[in-house]
């Protein structure tokens, strides 16, 4: 072997050497930082985040600590100074192997004591992983002796880990309430994870929902009370543990440990019902005849899940007296999801409709709550009501069905759908053909302000109609709407006195009123139309229709005309009666606002307290709060604020947390800047 | 506006409200008849997706169809309660199988509270003539509906007051008449809408 | 004959005579005026203990920008009272507090302030700030809910307080009126608010709904009579004696029209108004129209006036007092009305009756506070009207004591460095 292989197998001895002392050093400077922070966490308890980052730091802090000294140390790889580091070693070189190396000629070395260079490298090498290797050792020891529990905390951190915390001084006498670890597990149905919480105060949790409450020690003597129920705790092992369910109601969870005790609030999270909104049918209808399908379209969304979604129906027949009644269900799913929409088409032949019957339909949700529910939501409900033979009511518009197009019958949206198209096409149009359109539209409003008109005064008892049936203008037709309501008003009063009506009118005004409004409308598109003038009719025949659903709204099925007034003569009437009636007791009404008031009262008490034991009375608050979740959630926010600032020695904070809270509970003050001679009077 | 009591019917979307037309006026005829109570000489109609529904505190509703409150419908309904009206609900089927009673309780319990059983021996039926309990009407077993005489009314009550109270026993068919024609009946089968009335007024 | 060193020296010798015969004249001397000790409101506490040991030679005056604490009032009372001449000037603000509950089963407290006019007043209890207010005129008064401990008034640095007062002890409310729907809201909301109530609805002749145990009209019982329309006619002569000794009465809507009431009634009653327009939508209080008071008595004083005239008016009769409320369906704001309506109704109604209700004489509460409830009143009670600024009478020496003492060894020492020196070449 010559002299340099002797030379790199010094080298490669050396470099093993610094590569193992520079990475015992970066270990060793990992395992004191998690020594340091285990036995900084058994004096004083390191926050969840902080643990989970030490030991991201302490690896970090290895990893630099070895790389900075094998850095330092990297000029074991040069042969050059491997061999000067031999010539040190070994006077009698007298420089001839760092002449070989750098000459790459060894004939100038004599070959005496070659065997020995790599022993004394084995030996330098050994001797400089001695130290860091002797430190990992004490460290290692140092952890194994460290309790279990305490290192995990750092190793491994983790919601719920605070019992692993050694307990610090005797047990016996110390409170078992602290540390304190919650698990919450969800109901199945929601599909949340459980979640876990360290040393809890509030805990909000989905009704139904378990609480497993976890301590350190055994179980004999802790107790939950709950209102007036108390659970008490089971061993498991070192620790004691109590369950409970979460109903609908808050409650202020009290734990109880011989003279330690610890308030914790529960809140319970409700399971809104699903939200349900029926797309189409968009409005109730009247249909000419029970022919084709109507298309159903439901949205709906849960905080959880649906599970099941569909459309009800119920068919009314009959009349008078006799009435006969079927229901069902069609389009029905289980959608699964938070949000679904479902569809489904309802064919009207396959009801056996008949004229007169009314169809309710609307779309029902369930979720899957199996603690408290189901919930159900529903839709509103769209009423389909087939046409009476004996009923005029040509007014009807946008059957929910697709209808087929009658001429003799246009409804007042495809007018207007006739005119946004004949205003699209206007340019293209010659002028001829523009006017013979536009006055075809005209015809048709006009007939229909004639449907309408005779309706309306129809209803009003008058003539069967308010104007010549020529399209020609007459002086005699009443115009404005101020003419019409002047007839209308005139028509229906029957007495000097007002009626107790809003407005001072009768109800059949008030329901006419819109279709009067429309028909005036039509009036004012009818006049543009037949100048040609598509364009400047359409706002008023969207006023028109607007006019004409306000009216349906107001009257939905019946435009059988108003029913039958009879006007009591009271005075002839009074006291006519055979039968003598007799004095009776009045039940007194319970103060609405008695749990307001004991409210006030304790949240005085509370605040009195605070001046004396700022403890006792955050206990207080938050018991207060508790029962104030409920109906005056207010009230409860501000005394949380209160609470979680009284914790936190933040005084301020809290008088300003307090003013809140005492204006929600009682009320604001009234002031007044000047003294009265009778104070503050309504 | 008056203040006098005006009895008023309310208007609902879903169904018939209008099945008792004539019931108005003979129980104004009635309140009349018996008591010194102001009353306008006739009722009004208002609609529940109307916010005037709020001037009438004591509102009648029946029908045979279903009752399907709209969300307006329900808000006004929510509201009138809570701030102290009172809903007198007739089954104008008197069907407890039926629709009507199907659907408008279902709609009170969604809305107000669900219904519970009146006692007989309630204020109601001591607020001016004396009754054991609801009188029954000639059309409870007249072959239609379910034919059964219903004992009790429902009620929601809130602080002790009622505020909804709902009939089976068809009140809408048994008073729905032309006041005139109370001279033909031996024995006036419209007293307990005074009570109810009176009961509405002072309660 | 003498030299001038000696000259000198006996010139020194002598003025140093001089100067210590003036000194001990001046000390011995008693002056014409006092030694006068002041002190600012902010230094005064930590003054007291030195002014207590100064003799009562000493003229002890406070310069005061705010009236001090009690506890300092007290002390000062009693040096001047222990033979010290105690003065004070300034001008503290006049402010005072009172505080009195509200006749309201739910409690509240109504304070008024004294402030002079422009005055910022912040008004603080044990739990947190209550309010604050800009003084107008003379004063202030706010209306409370709820006290916790002692009120303290804070006027730019003039602290106040008054203790809060001991819930009231209600007598019933008595309604009466034709059954109708402004009775039954009446008692619906005077209950609900937690007044205890007796009733009486009249429904036909001889047939009344009654609540409660009908109560002779006494203010042992009683704290206020409401009454809807002219059935109060039949309370007769009872009505007056009742509130001539202390009872409230409230007339609403037709009421006052009762012949009974005239000679209590602040007004008589105009025609009802009838608005040109109503409400479409939401009904306030009065929009409907109401019975306006068309002519006011002497001593009745309009507290809500409208377009159409006072729909609220008051009067004092006697120990008591009678609220004349025009609005006779007052139901409908409470049905119709927006928002809150109903808790509104609820509130009006009872601070009406509140406004009148006959509430017993509760003594008065001592409370332990640092501050009086009219601390400038105390002061001036306890020390006198302020005083013109004392000026220190005491004959000071042109020049210091000590200078004086320093120039007598000056003198001396000169005098005996001369001899001393005599014979020195």
């Amino acid at each position: 072997m010559s002299i340099l292989t002797h030379v790199r197998t010094v080298r490669t001895v050396l470099a093993a050497g610094v590569a193992l002392r520079a990475v015992a050093w970066g270990a060793l400077a990992s395992l004191t930082l998690i020594i340091g922070a285990v036995l900084v966490d058994l004096v004083t308890p390191i926050g969840l985040v902080a643990r989970s980052g030490v030991l991201m730091v302490a690896i970090a802090a290895g990893v630099a600590t070895a790389a900075a000294l094998a850095w330092r140390d990297r000029h074991v790889l040069s042969l050059e100074r491997v061999a000067l580091w031999i010539e040190e070693r070994f006077p009698s070189l007298d420089f001839t192997l760092a002449t070989a190396v750098e000459t790459g000629d060894d004939s100038f070395v004599a070959r005496a004591a070659v065997d020995r260079w790599r022993t004394i490298a084995v030996r330098r090498a050994a001797h400089a992983v001695r130290a860091p290797l002797a430190s990992i050792a004490v460290a290692g020891s140092i952890v194994f002796a460290l309790p279990v529990g305490a290192v995990a905390r750092v190793r491994a951190p983790h919601r719920g880990d605070s019992l692993d915390r050694p307990s610090r001084g005797s047990v016996g006498g110390a409170s078992r309430l602290t540390p304190l670890v919650a698990r919450i597990v969800p109901p199945a149905y929601s599909g949340r994870q459980p979640t876990t919480i360290d040393e809890p105060s509030d805990v909000r949790a989905l009704v139904g929902s378990t609480i497993t409450l976890r301590g350190r020690g055994s179980a004999g003597g802790v107790v939950a009370r709950r209102g007036v129920d108390s659970i008490v705790a089971t061993s498991e092992g070192d620790r004691w543990s109590i369950s409970l369910r979460v109903d609908a109601r808050p409650v202020a969870l009290r734990l109880v440990d011989r003279g330690f005790q610890r308030i914790i609030a529960i809140e319970p999270v409700t399971d809104a019902a699903p939200a349900v909104t029926l797309v189409t049918p968009a409005h109730d209808s009247v249909l000419r005849a029970p022919t084709g399908r109507i298309a159903l379209s439901a949205d709906m969304h849960d905080d959880f899940g649906i599970a099941s979604a569909a459309f009800e129906y119920i068919v009314s027949s009959g009349e008078g007296e006799s009435f006969t009644f079927r229901s069902g269900t069609l389009g029905a799913t289980r959608p699964n999801g938070r949000r679904a929409s479902i569809g489904a088409s309802l064919p009207l032949e396959s009801l056996g409709l008949r004229p007169g019957d009314v169809v309710h339909l609307r779309a029902v949700a369930h979720d899957a709550n199996d603690v408290s529910g189901p919930g159900v939501g529903t839709s509103e409900t769209r009423a389909l009501r087939i046409a009476r033979r004996d009923e005029y009511d040509s007014v009807a518009v946008e059957a929910a069905a697709p209808s087929d197009e009658e001429k003799s019958v246009i409804s007042e949206r495809m007018l207007i759908m006739l005119a946004e198209a004949l205003e699209k096409v206007r340019p293209t149009l010659g002028h001829d053909s523009l006017v013979t359109e536009s006055r075809s539209i005209a015809t048709d409003q006009k007939r229909l302000r004639r449907t309408v008109g005779e309706i309306v005064f129809t209803r009003l008892g008058g003539e069967s109609s308010g104007e010549e049936h020529t399209d020609e203008e007459s002086p005699a037709r009443a115009k404005t709407m101020q003419d019409m309501l002047a007839r209308a008003d005139s028509a229906t009063n029957r007495s000097t006195d007002p009626i107790d009506f809003s407005g001072g009118e009768s109800p059949v005004v008030a329901v006419n009123k819109p279709l009067l409004e429309a028909y005036n409308a039509m009036w004012d598109a009818s006049t543009e139309l037949e100048i040609a003038e598509p364009g400047r009719a359409l706002p008023h025949m969207r006023r028109a229709l607007a006019a004409i659903q306000r009216a349906r709204a107001a009257e939905r099925l019946y435009l059988r005309g108003r029913p039958p007034q009879v006007v009591v003569d009271v005075g002839k009437a009074r006291l006519q009666g055979k039968d003598k009636g007799v004095s009776s007791v009045r039940q007194a009404t319970n103060a609405s606002d008695s749990p307001g008031r004991r409210r006030i009262e304790r949240f005085a008490n509370v605040v009195d307290l605070a001046a004396r034991d700022a403890p006792a009375a955050i206990d207080s608050l938050l018991v207060l709060r508790i029962d104030a979740l409920t109906d005056a959630p207010a009230f409860a926010a501000a005394l949380s604020d209160a609470v979680n600032a009284m914790r936190g020695g933040k005084s301020a904070a809290a008088t300003e947390a307090l003013a809140r809270a005492r204006r929600s509970l009682a009320g604001a003050p009234i002031t007044r800047d000047s003294l009265a001679r009778w104070g503050i009077v309504p | 506006m008056t203040s006098e009591f005006v009895f008023a019917t309310a208007q609902y979307e879903s169904g018939d409200w209008d099945s008792a037309p004539l019931l108005p006026a003979n129980v104004i005829d009635t309140i009349a008849r018996y008591t010194e109570i102001a009353v306008a000489p006739t009722g009004v109609v208002v609609a529940l997706n109307d916010d005037r529904m709020l001037r009438y505190p004591l509102l009648y509703l029946t029908g045979h169809l279903p009752v399907r409150f709209s969300d307006a419908e329900r808000r006004n309904v929510k509201r009138f309660v809570e701030r102290g009206g009172m809903l007198f609900v007739d089954d104008h089927n008197h069907d407890i199988d039926g629709t009507f009673h199907k659907t408008a309780t279902e709609e009170i319990a969604r809305t107000v509270a669900p219904l519970a059983e009146l006692p007989n021996d309630h204020a109601l039926y001591s607020a001016f003539f004396k009754f054991d309990g609801p009188p029954t009407t000639s059309h409870e077993l007249n072959g239609w509906g379910d034919n059964l005489v219903h004992k009790h009314l429902l009620a929601v009550r809130r602080a002790g007051k009622i505020a909804v109270l709902f009939s089976n026993k068809d009140y809408s068919s048994e008073w729905n008449y032309h006041p005139e024609s109370k001279r033909f009946l031996t024995v006036d089968n419209t007293k307990f809408a005074v009570n109810l009335v009176v009961y509405a007024l002072t309660a | 004959m003498r030299s001038r060193r000696s000259n000198f020296e006996l010139a020194c010798r002598l003025a140093a005579f001089a100067v210590l015969g003036w000194l001990l004249g001046g000390s011995m001397m008693r002056s014409s005026g006092r030694r006068v000790e002041r002190a600012s409101t902010s230094a005064l506490a930590s003054r007291l203990p030195t002014w207590t040991r100064a003799p009562s030679s000493v003229l002890l005056h406070a310069d005061l920008a705010t009236t001090p604490e009690a506890r300092v009032v007290d002390w000062l009372a009693a040096l001047e009272r222990s033979g010290h001449a105690v003065t004070w000037s300034g001008a503290p603000p006049a402010v005072a507090m009172s505080s009195e509950p509200l006749a309201d089963p739910q409690g509240g407290v109504r304070i008024e302030l004294a402030a002079p006019a422009r005055t910022s007043v912040v008004l603080r209890d044990d739990a947190s700030v209550v309010d604050s207010v800009r003084v107008n005129q003379l004063g202030a008064a706010i209306v409370t809910p709820l006290v916790v401990g002692t009120l303290v008034g804070d006027a730019g640095g003039q602290r106040f307080s008054a203790p809060a007062p001991d819930s009231a002890h209600l007598r019933a409310i008595v309604v009466i009126g034709n059954a109708g729907w402004e009775g039954k809201f009446i008692v619906s909301a005077l209950e609900e608010r937690g007044w205890p109530v007796v009733a009486r609805f009249r429904v036909a002749p001889n047939v009344d709904v009654t609540q409660g145990v009908a109560l002779p009209l006494d203010t042992g019982r009683v704290a206020a009579v409401v009454a809807t329309d002219t059935t109060i006619q039949s309370l007769g002569a009872a009505l007056e004696r009742f509130v001539r000794s202390g009872g409230g009465l409230v007339l609403a809507g037709s009421a006052g029209l009762a012949p009974a009431v005239a000679p209590l009634r602040p007004g008589s009653l105009g025609a009802r108004t009838r608005p040109s327009a109503l409400p479409v939508d939401t009904i306030g209080l009065g929009a409907t129209g109401y019975y306006p008071v068309a002519a006011l008595n002497g001593d009745g004083v309009a507290l809500d006036r409208r377009s159409g005239g006072v729909a609220v008016a008051a009067r004092r009769v006697g120990a008591g007092r009678v609220l004349q409320v025009g609005y006779d369906d007052s139901w409908r704001w409470r049905m119709a009305g927006g928002p809150g309506s109903e808790a509104a109704y609820r509130d009006w109604w009872s601070r009406a009756v509140a406004a009148v209700a006959y509430l017993p004489d509760a003594g008065v509460k001592i409370a332990e506070s640092a501050t009086e409830s009219a601390p400038l009143a105390n002061l001036v009670d306890r020390l006198g009207p302020p005083q013109p600024t004392a000026a220190d009478k005491t004959p000071r020496p042109p020049v210091d004591g000590r200078l004086l003492l320093v120039l007598i060894m000056i003198l001396l020492l000169t005098e005996w460095g001369s001899r001393r020196m005599r014979g020195l070449r």
